[in-house]
């Protein structure tokens, strides 16, 4: 096991798939906003609170987000 | 050597097989080692993509490489955009040199089929290309099998996720790619180049480097009403000329501005532009790009705003409907524009940029700015350069 630090999770928005469902930014609010459309924006360079955009990636109804590690 | 060159091409005839073989010879094998030497020759001359991109093209063919022998070229000659008909040119006059570049680029990557991918209204190409391969199998030259596929006409028909996408019989729209240099995923490559970069690596390996000629192919539109273009003309220039060098050969003396690099590339006064070079790398050290090739000149005596917005509104009915920020930032900004409403459009395209899923949000909103760019630029010329606050 390769142990991940903070600072190499990335997130990435599949915007294509996304419609603006929002869960995203109630689940992770410390890292994701809504735009005025209602569609996601990263708030942050880096990634504040991992465990909350983690549970903002498998709870989206669109699989429109992911988190990544430098190793993908 | 100028016989060599596209823009002779450009006003000639088109060059049937018999015509194509008298002028540039049989077309060498390039399996194994003398592929490998065309593909130095290629990244020796810096051949970069030119459909817009300009991405080395000797390093794009790197992951194809290393994914190993089969998958498919794609021929994309979906120029999508009004300010783009070189392709449209090469095609219909060039033929053979594009085939000669597809089979040079299938040898090198060890592909299985070519697939000459067209917007459903480009008639006139569609037959030269056709009559192209039937004159070749008419002489016995070998091609790999060879189809004609159709897109849908639109400025994103040729977008390279697009293209695969529809390659696949799935709809012809941008999809969502974690790793550019592979969009073809976990399947056999599928290798999208641009028309005239494929007649490139065609011609290259008929001239080698030394002999090849370092041009760029330009579509010269000397008018826009309404983000409608007209008197459009293709040109060729060589890559240490300038963009005044263009206009003083094509007789443009008239202009107050130009739109560089297409309905996605940035504004410029007339007068300043024409100090910039066409060489690529030297107008991407300026952060600028020629785009698919494209400049744009507005006459003397018209306004920039009122072209930039039709030209933002135009793109916006090009969006795929994708995704929101493009869906519903794109008609904000060009609304926004219409009432010159010039710190508006600047926020909408902080909050909308590099959300899109693929580049038209982001080509479009580079266009914005550089247009509230040069207008402030302006005023601030105007005002002998002081502040009024």
């Amino acid at each position: 096991m390769v142990e991940c630090h903070m600072d190499e999770l990335t997130v990435d928005i599949n915007m294509i798939a996304c419609s603006g469902v929002g869960l995203c930014a109630h689940l992770a609010p410390e890292d994701i906003g809504l735009d005025a459309w209602g569609f996601p924006i990263l708030l942050n360079g880096k990634i504040h609170s991992p465990d909350q955009v983690r549970r903002a990636a498998s709870s989206c109804p669109r699989r429109a987000l992911s988190v990544l590690t430098s190793s993908d | 050597m100028f016989v060599s060159h596209l823009g002779q091409a450009v006003h000639a005839q088109r060059f049937d097989y018999a015509a194509h073989i008298d002028h540039w010879g049989s077309r060498p094998m390039r399996r194994g080692r003398a592929g490998t030497e065309l593909h130095r020759e290629v990244a020796e001359v810096g051949l970069t993509g030119c459909g817009g991109s300009h991405f080395p093209i000797a390093k794009k063919w790197g992951p194809v490489l290393a994914a190993g022998p089969g998958g498919t070229v794609v021929i994309n000659g979906a120029e999508g955009e009004p300010g783009s008909v070189k392709d449209a040119v090469v095609m219909q006059t060039q033929p053979h040199l594009v085939l000669d570049g597809a089979m040079n680029v299938a040898e090198i990557i060890g592909a299985r089929d070519i697939i000459i991918w067209l917007e459903e209204s480009a008639h006139a190409s569609a037959d030269s290309m056709g009559k192209a391969i039937a004159e070749r199998q008419h002489s016995g030259d070998p091609l790999l099998p060879i189809t004609m596929m159709w897109a849908p006409s639109g400025y994103l028909s040729g977008e390279s996720t697009a293209v695969i996408a529809g390659v696949r019989g799935e709809p012809v729209a941008p999809t969502h790619t974690l790793d550019r240099a592979r969009p073809w995923g976990h399947d056999l490559p599928i290798l999208v180049h641009n028309v005239e970069t494929l007649a490139r690596v065609g011609m290259l390996g008929h001239t080698g480097a030394g002999e090849y000629p370092r041009t760029v192919l330009i579509t010269l539109s000397l008018s826009i009403e309404e983000g409608v273009l007209t008197d459009r003309r293709v040109v060729e220039a060589g890559v240490s000329d300038t963009i005044g060098d263009v206009f003083d050969r094509h007789g443009v003396d008239a202009a107050s501005w130009i739109l560089l690099g297409g309905f996605a590339g940035t504004w410029h006064q007339a007068d300043q532009a024409r100090l910039l070079p066409l060489a690529p790398d030297l107008l991407r050290n300026n952060g600028l790009s020629l785009g698919a090739g494209i400049v744009i000149v507005v006459p003397r005596g018209r306004e920039l705003l009122p072209q930039a917005a039709a030209i933002a509104h135009i793109m916006a009915g090009e969006s795929a409907g994708q995704c929101g920020p493009c869906v519903f930032g794109l008609p904000a900004v060009a609304k926004a524009l219409d009432r010159g409403r010039l710190g508006d459009v600047m926020d909408l395209s902080m909050m909308i940029k590099g959300r899109g899923g693929c580049g038209l949000p982001d080509g479009v909103l580079r266009m914005v700015e550089s247009a509230v760019d040069v207008l402030q630029e302006k005023v601030g010329a105007d005002d002998g350069g002081v502040s009024h606050g």
